[in-house]
């Protein structure tokens, strides 16, 4: 299931995308992709077009040129249902959760089962989330809480699991440390390891380098619109990877890949 | 949101000592705000009781109260749901009295039957609702402006139509439905039914849960909740039949109340009302149709403006310009919030408006007895709508914004 040899085909390949947004141009040809099993870290400094790709690949923006496929499939998102369909889930930091209903609610929000008198299967939904829960090795007071009972390493987790109940290809994590405590941020990195050991492409987009480090396969860094390295995080150090981010180095693209 | 956590963390009942079960069982915030409640109404009944010797509680007007004053609650039914959104509605006072108007009109001088007069009223103000909630929805323009928009439209053709005067609507059949009470067999089959189906359809679901391995919350609560909502439904049920029976009105708002607490409470539609008034942006994601939720709801809304309309010309079998209004509107508001609907959204249930029905009505009923000069009443159903804002904000301060559905 696991297969993250260099010589398989990517899960997610980005080639030469393109996006301006009136006279501002964001990405001026980005090459982007992402392995089955690995967790691949997106970085840049503020304004080098992070969030732009995401937002192509997630199908939020549509990019002015270039191609995104999945599995060898070459995929033309209109909507961020487009992506969403195609197995692309993405949890952007505090969106994703409605802090006054409960967990299992949340988990299957916009896609709640229905029994009979077109009720909502409540019994069915909970033994879901519960399992779905245990797999990742969640563990919350109880999924009867509502989000609002939680912590923020907990609340993060079930926007996770929120988006891998639904067996996506790919999940996208946009900043999941961001704000959290520390033990809350290991709680969300070990999360992260194991939608690796899943079998699944994970994107990271941080800012933070400890957490490269920590979870990372592979470090993609961008700079004003273009990709500027990417990095076999075993290979290199954490100065590298700011270096690279800065600009203060440059790197042969392909020859650390 | 995770920022603010992260700053100061919440404490989660997994902490090291917790708190024993039956202490982490009670809702913090749910007590905070419903003991005021049921205690005002209690020194509410009481302070009347005392100043109108003897003659507030009682099964006479006990049933008086019920039959004149249900279209409030039923109304407030429809502000509970853009409450839930987040939303407001101002226009539904005006929009009663429209529909009030359309059924004296279409009644009295377009001498249609009942059912087509009934209909017809309800139908122009759905419409309306759905009007606005296009405005609101489709377009995006604020709520707030739009419903008071309404209200002077609404107000203005109303008024133009009834021209200062009162329309008389002789109807029998619409007399009836303000006026008229259940036979009291079928009232007591119907406490009974509904008591059985509640343990029923109860216990069923407790089962299903265990043959599905899931836990229960302990049976004692269960049984608890159950016996006290059913000796109360008899106690009121028997009282009101030792005067002249249930008033058809209170049975009309009831079996509203069980249909819209089902779709709220029980559909991925009501589950989409509360997650666009948790969080608008995360329902979006989750491909819940935003634009689409909000204009039913404020259809639902012009409906139960209808309906409410409806019980009003049936009770007073006539329609004038000072029957609704913006008391109306303020009466409805309060009522929700006193049952404990959030004023920003996403908390609350439809069954609170029998808890703050019952104090506006107690407040309406008894302050009519002693005949207290109208004024007064404007000023004291103000504070005690800022006294239930206040124990929302207080309530919401206290942690825990659960979905109470």
């Amino acid at each position: 299931m696991v297969d993250s040899s260099t010589t398989s085909v990517p899960r997610l390949v980005v080639l030469d995308i393109k996006k301006s947004f009136g006279a501002v141009t964001v990405l001026r040809g980005v090459n982007f992709e992402a392995r089955a099993g690995e967790v691949t870290a997106l970085l840049g400094d503020n304004g080098a077009g992070k969030s732009t790709l995401i937002k192509c690949i997630a199908g939020t923006h549509i990019p002015d040129g270039g191609t995104i496929s999945l599995d060898g499939v070459e995929q033309h998102f209109r909507t961020p249902s487009d992506a969403t369909t195609a197995g692309i889930e993405t949890i952007y930091q505090d969106l994703a959760l409605c802090d006054n209903l409960d967990v299992v609610a949340n988990l299957f929000l916009g896609r709640e089962r229905r029994g009979s008198f077109a009720a909502l299967d409540e019994i069915s939904m909970e033994k879901t989330a519960k399992a779905a829960l245990d797999q990742l090795h969640i563990i919350i007071p109880s999924v009867r809480s509502t989000v609002a009972q939680l912590s923020g390493g907990q609340r993060q987790s079930i926007a996770v699991a929120k988006a891998v109940l639904w067996a996506p290809k790919l999940v996208i994590l946009d900043e999941p440390t961001a704000a959290l405590g520390v033990a809350q941020q290991k709680q969300v990195l070990d999360l992260i390891k194991r939608l690796r050991e899943a079998g699944l492409a994970v994107v990271v987009i941080t800012h933070n380098i400890v957490d490269v480090m920590e979870v990372a396969d592979v470090a993609i860094v961008m700079r004003l619109g273009r990709r500027v390295a990417k990095l076999r995080v075993a290979d290199v150090s954490p100065e590298d990877i700011v270096a690279a981010i800065t600009g203060a180095r440059e790197f042969a693209e392909a020859a650390s890949a | 949101m995770i920022g603010v956590t992260d700053a100061a963390p919440r404490p989660a009942p997994a902490d090291p000592a917790p708190p024993p079960a039956w202490w982490r069982r009670i809702d913090g915030s749910k007590l905070a705000t419903t003991v005021p409640i049921y205690a005002a109404i209690a020194l509410i009944w009481i302070f009347f009781q005392s100043q109108t010797a003897g003659r507030f509680i009682g099964a006479r007007n006990l049933s008086e109260m019920a039959q004149e004053y249900s279209y409030k609650p039923l109304l407030a039914i429809g502000v509970v749901f853009v409450l839930l959104l987040g939303e407001i509605d101002l226009s539904v006072g005006y929009l009663t009295l429209l529909c009030a108007t359309t059924v004296a009109v279409l009644s009295a001088f377009a001498h249609q039957p009942a059912p087509i007069a009934i209909a017809g009223g309800i139908f122009v103000c759905t419409v309306l609702g759905l009007a606005q909630g296009f405005l609101i929805s489709a377009l995006r323009m604020p709520a707030f402006v739009v419903t008071l928009g309404g209200f002077l439209i609404f107000e203005g053709l109303a008024y133009h139509i009834l021209s200062g005067a009162t329309i008389n609507v002789p109807d029998p059949a619409i007399a009836a439905i303000g006026t008229s009470y259940l036979p009291t067999l079928l009232s007591l089959a119907f406490a009974i039914l509904a008591i059985a189906g509640m343990a029923f359809l109860g216990l069923l679901g407790r089962r299903q849960r265990t043959a599905a391995g899931l836990q229960n919350a302990p049976i004692t609560g269960f049984a608890a909740r159950t016996g006290a909502i059913g000796a109360l439904l008899l106690i009121v049920v028997t009282l009101l039949d030792s005067y002249r029976g249930v008033p058809l009105s209170l049975a009309v708002l009831l079996a509203f109340g069980l249909v819209t607490w089902y779709v709220a409470a029980k559909t991925p539609f009501g589950r989409h009302v509360y997650a666009v008034g948790g969080n608008v942006e995360a329902a979006r994601r989750a491909g819940i149709n935003t634009v689409g939720v909000r204009w039913v709801v404020f259809g639902i809304t012009g409906f139960f403006a209808g309906v409410a309309g409806v019980m009003l010309v049936g009770y007073a079998q006539a329609a004038s310009t000072t029957a609704a209004g913006p008391d109306l509107l303020l009466d409805v508001i309060s009522i929700a919030v006193i049952g404990g609907v959030s004023l920003t959204g996403g908390r609350g249930n439809v069954w609170s408006v029998l808890l703050g029905g019952l104090l506006i009505a107690s407040l309406d009923s008894g302050l009519n007895l002693m005949s207290v000069d109208s004024n007064y009443v404007y000023v004291i159903k103000g504070v005690i709508l800022l006294l239930a804002i206040l124990l929302d904000v207080l309530g919401k301060r206290r942690g825990a914004g659960a979905a109470r559905v």
